[in-house]
């Protein structure tokens, strides 16, 4: 266990100074962060004059809260689905990928840490744009912390799943994953991330119940806004460790299979 | 193929002969589809974990670093990988960028390194944790004289520690001088393997040498040769070079050479050296 930790604040300390040693880079992508955030904030509070959001009153009723929560989870979609995969590519873009296996720490060891690190950052972004967002917008907050923490581990869980089937595809194809990229972009459109699900088409609705995003968000909005406790999310939570039951044992096998043939064809350190 | 502990033992073979992909696969990094490899009794498939503790590899390739990290925090990353830490860490490390004469540059950024900085320092983390077995892939390819030196010299010595080493290289000079057996690789299949002077002998020719011949004879040589059915040729500045199968067919040519009225001046006849084993070995597979 100690050499597990040992090696995980390894992995972080070279993204911090691999991150850190981009200068330029890392004012830009904060400045950006914070303008981004102010957009979205003026457009929302821009909408919200004089109008009211009923088909968001389980979500507390507030634009602003509402869009700046959906953005935040699509961060966090993001990295869970493209951590792995953007991991793989980039060990071996740096050619680095064979020597990590060859120090004798497992390829999941490797995609765990680098993932944690991916969650860090959007967590360091997440709470930064949080707090700007209340301070300058005073959105109305009622925040349970334990269980916001918990549905999005669950959340992250489930579609890390996805995240690892697509690691393993990328590893064949080297160029172009059909999984993560349909996955991003329906998620987008039918899991209620900057709309209510109640405005889809019936047909898309019935869409939207395939994806463990639609249950991840609501709960989280739930439990960021609107203080929900576990028992009033329950029915999400259950949803999402079915979902996580199924798609994290399906992304192992792909995985598995993917990695295995790139070892096969001797392609492992190719992209 | 057996590699006896503590030898330095070197494939050779032309391009895409599979030099690579085998040391790939006994570092546990290409999984084999055939045939069975095994590192001090661990299988590389089944016991992947055992071979890798014991391996240290370094391959040719430039990129394989952490170009924004500098020399030292390279190794760093890596040794700790390796689980080592602490104070034995940065010995190590400190040893090995001395060894390796890269000290003064353990905090330029790697992107800086030049090749053949980026070649020692990629043989120093293949010894950060000390391995028994040393899997070297072109360590002396697009690196100056001095660094060579400096490679061979340092290979020269893992030796002497009993360290068993095992080379893929084009550089067939120099790993002809410290090299225990060497095997020659084609197609993916090994040809031929021994000792340099076991490679030399076995191949079963001689190589023939006349010196100071006519540029005007040189035409005619090499036709009447060809009745004795000797094919390969080398001429350079008066020196025709060739090599005959049976060595009893060589007082026949010159016997014929001196009855067309052609007397070379000097005529050498010794074993071929390495490359041209190599050489010979591989025109041989082609036929």
């Amino acid at each position: 266990m100690l050499i597990f930790f040992r090696k995980l604040f390894i992995f972080l300390r070279r993204d911090f100074l691999i991150t850190v040693s981009y200068k330029v880079n890392l004012i830009i992508g904060l400045f950006g962060m914070f303008i981004g955030v102010l957009k979205f904030g003026f457009m929302a509070k821009f909408l919200s004059l004089g109008n009211t959001f009923p088909l968001i009153n389980k979500s507390g009723g507030d634009l602003i809260s509402y869009l700046i929560t959906g953005g935040i989870f699509m961060s966090y979609v993001s990295v869970s689905v493209n951590s792995f995969k953007s991991t793989i590519r980039s060990e071996q873009s740096m050619g680095t990928l064979e020597y990590l296996l060859i120090s004798n720490t497992p390829l999941y060891q490797i995609l765990l840490f680098n993932a944690i690190s991916n969650f860090l950052w959007t967590t360091i972004d997440s709470v930064s744009i949080f707090v700007v967002v209340l301070a300058i917008f005073n959105f109305k907050t009622n925040i349970n912390l334990w269980l916001t923490v918990f549905i999005l581990l669950l959340s992250i869980v489930c579609i890390s799943g996805i995240g690892l089937a697509s690691a393993g595809i990328i590893m064949v194809t080297k160029k172009g994953d059909p999984i993560g990229w349909l996955f991003t972009t329906i998620t987008g459109l039918v899991s209620g991330i900057f709309y209510p699900i109640s405005v889809l088409p019936k047909a898309l609705r019935l869409f939207s119940y395939v994806f463990p995003t639609t249950y991840a968000m609501e709960a989280l909005r739930r439990a960021l806004i609107s203080g929900a406790t576990f028992k009033s999310v329950e029915t999400q939570i259950i949803v999402l460790i079915c979902m996580a039951l199924l798609t994290v044992p399906l992304g192992i096998l792909v995985f598995t299979w993917g990695f295995n043939r790139a070892r096969i064809d001797g392609s492992l350190s190719q992209y | 193929m057996f590699i006896n502990r503590g030898e330095v033992f070197s494939i050779i073979g032309p391009n895409g002969a599979g030099k690579t992909t085998l040391i790939k696969i006994i570092a546990t990094l290409v999984l084999p589809t055939s045939g069975h490899v095994s590192v001090n009794g661990f299988d590389v498939v089944r016991d992947e974990s055992e071979v890798r503790r014991i391996i240290g590899l370094s391959t040719g390739y430039e990129r394989s670093f952490y170009y924004r990290l500098t020399g030292e925090q390279n190794l760093f990353f890596f040794g700790g990988l390796y689980g080592i830490n602490g104070r034995i860490l940065r010995d190590r490390v400190g040893y090995l960028l001395d060894r390796f004469k890269l000290s003064e540059y353990k905090d330029v950024k790697y992107m800086k390194y030049s090749t053949g900085m980026k070649k020692k320092l990629s043989l120093a983390r293949a010894l950060l944790h000390n391995p028994e077995i040393c899997i070297f892939d072109e360590p002396l390819s697009s690196v100056d004289p001095e660094s060579v030196l400096d490679i061979i010299s340092f290979i020269q010595q893992l030796r002497n520690e009993g360290k068993t080493i095992l080379m893929a290289s084009h550089n067939l000079a120099e790993i002809e001088k410290f090299s225990d057996r060497i095997a020659i690789m084609n197609a993916g299949k090994i040809v031929k393997i021994g000792t340099v002077l076991d490679l030399e002998k076995d191949l079963g020719v001689k190589v023939v040498e006349i010196n100071n011949v006519h540029q005007k004879d040189m035409q005619i040589i090499e036709d009447y040769l060809r009745i004795f059915n000797v094919k390969k040729f080398k001429a350079y500045k008066g020196k025709l070079s060739f090599y005959v199968n049976e060595t009893n067919s060589i007082p026949d040519i010159l016997l014929f050479l001196k009855s067309k009225g052609i007397l070379p001046s000097m005529i050498e006849i010794r074993n071929p050296e390495l490359e041209e084993a190599f050489i010979s070995v591989l025109r041989h597979q082609k036929c």
